[in-house]
């Protein structure tokens, strides 16, 4: 059996990793804030269910991600009014290369910003998103040919 | 390659990405939830699904193989079993043995009379082509050459015309037993061939060309033409020779009882005559 202890400091062991991967699909801070919190009440509610302490970070990813995508899908006509009318926030930390990947398309930029960014490896990352190994490190490459040509425009 | 080293510079700098708030936001919300770690309804659910399929389902699909089964025995009796009483008897004989040896036995039994029966019918038929009166079956049967012969003609010779086992003329017939019975090659199975009246091994003084000729149609040996009717005619001659005698014999008498009874008769009409008394 677990104890609330265990879980808070999984939980702020893969803080920021739980955050790139929402800040990935909704490319908006405060909504990967507001995707991390309901996944983290999700998972603390479901924690005995969990077998091995291991996997907490792929599991916990998993919930992040289901809850990033409800919220894109309450969000949707919303977001598109907002990639419209406004840029996407951005931190006050301003880096040019972490900009140009939140412009990438999302299979791209989830790709992207799981490998370099959260350090999963490839097998994880299909195992995460329902597809081949083959097909996330051809999503990679595309990826970086993007951001390549992205940045010498 | 350019991309991915400013790829990893931009990773490496990812924690000044992160917002301020989100740490405290975390911090809060994790000190928000409660001591324990609640147990799930999930899981609670689960335990209470997989009860109700350990309870249910195994029954469920245990009473439906039954029932297959048993539709499937039943089907396969009622097809079977039929099979099994039309007098098929080689399933019998995986029964029982004794059943199979005395249908066993019933059946050589009757193979062997209707043998009897056709053999009898044959010698009878192949007299009968001759145009002379017709014996009963039961003295032809009686009238083999050889005592122990038995009437029916052997497989070996059964294109060529039967043989008639009397002829007087050319084979002297041996003298017939008073109890001649049929011989049953079942019951003796030292008898199952037949012994042919007149055979060419046993009775080797029978001469089985004469009797046996190639083709039916072939012409009939001159010694054995109208071997029946001479047969029939001595045998008329003879009775008529007697007949004539008896004849003769009962004209004489009833002579000399006319003679008498005029006599006798005319006793009270005649005038009464004294004959001397001697």
């Amino acid at each position: 059996m677990y104890s609330k202890e265990q879980f808070a400091q999984l939980v702020m062991k893969h803080r920021e990793s739980l955050f790139f991967t929402a800040k990935s699909i909704l490319r908006n801070d405060t909504d990967a804030e507001d995707a991390v919190c309901s996944a983290v009440m999700k998972a603390f509610e479901n924690f005995d269910q969990l077998r091995e302490l291991n996997y907490f970070k792929t599991w916990i990813t998993r919930i992040v991600m289901n809850e990033a995508y409800t919220i894109c899908r309450k969000n949707k006509n919303v977001q598109s009014m907002d990639e419209m009318l406004t840029e996407p926030s951005y931190s006050d930390y301003h880096d040019e290369m972490w900009e140009i990947v939140n412009k990438l398309e999302e299979e791209f930029r989830t790709v992207i910003i799981m490998f370099y960014y959260n350090d999963i490896p490839v097998k994880e990352i299909a195992g995460l998103l329902g597809i081949a190994p083959g097909t996330v490190k051809s999503r990679l490459n595309r990826g970086r040919q993007k951001l390549k040509e992205m940045i010498t425009l | 390659m350019k991309t991915d080293k400013l790829l990893k510079k931009s990773a490496e700098n990812k924690k000044n990405l992160i917002p301020e708030g989100y740490e405290s936001r975390l911090r809060s919300l994790l000190d928000s939830l409660p001591d324990e770690v609640p147990v799930s309804g999930d899981a609670q659910a689960e335990v209470v699904r997989k009860a109700r399929r350990f309870d249910i389902r195994p029954l469920v699909s245990a009473a439906a193989a039954f029932a297959v089964v048993a539709a499937g025995v039943l089907a396969v009796r009622n097809g079977v079993q039929p099979a099994l009483d039309g007098g098929h008897e080689s399933g019998k004989t995986y029964v029982t043995t004794a059943v199979s040896e005395t249908t066993a036995l019933t059946t050589s039994v009757s193979v062997t009379e209707t043998a009897v029966t056709s053999d009898t019918s044959e010698s009878v038929t192949s007299e009968t082509s001759a145009p002379v009166q017709e014996k009963p079956v039961s003295e032809r049967v009686n009238e083999p050459a050889h005592p122990s012969a038995p009437v029916s003609v052997p497989a070996v010779h059964e294109e060529k015309p039967p043989v008639s086992p009397a002829a007087p003329d050319d084979v002297p017939s041996p003298p017939v037993p008073p109890e001649h019975e049929v011989p049953v090659p079942g019951n003796h199975p030292e008898d199952e061939h037949p012994h042919v009246p007149g055979g060419e091994n046993e009775h080797p003084d029978v001469p089985p060309a004469v009797t046996h000729p190639d083709h039916p149609d072939a012409p009939v040996p001159p010694g054995l033409e109208n071997r029946p009717e001479r047969e029939e005619k001595d045998d008329r001659n003879d009775k008529d020779e007697k007949d004539e005698k008896d004849r003769i014999k009962d004209r004489e008498k009833t002579e000399d009882d006319e003679v008498v009874l005029p006599f006798a008769d005319g006793m009270a009409h005649m005038p009464h005559i004294h004959t001397p008394v001697q």
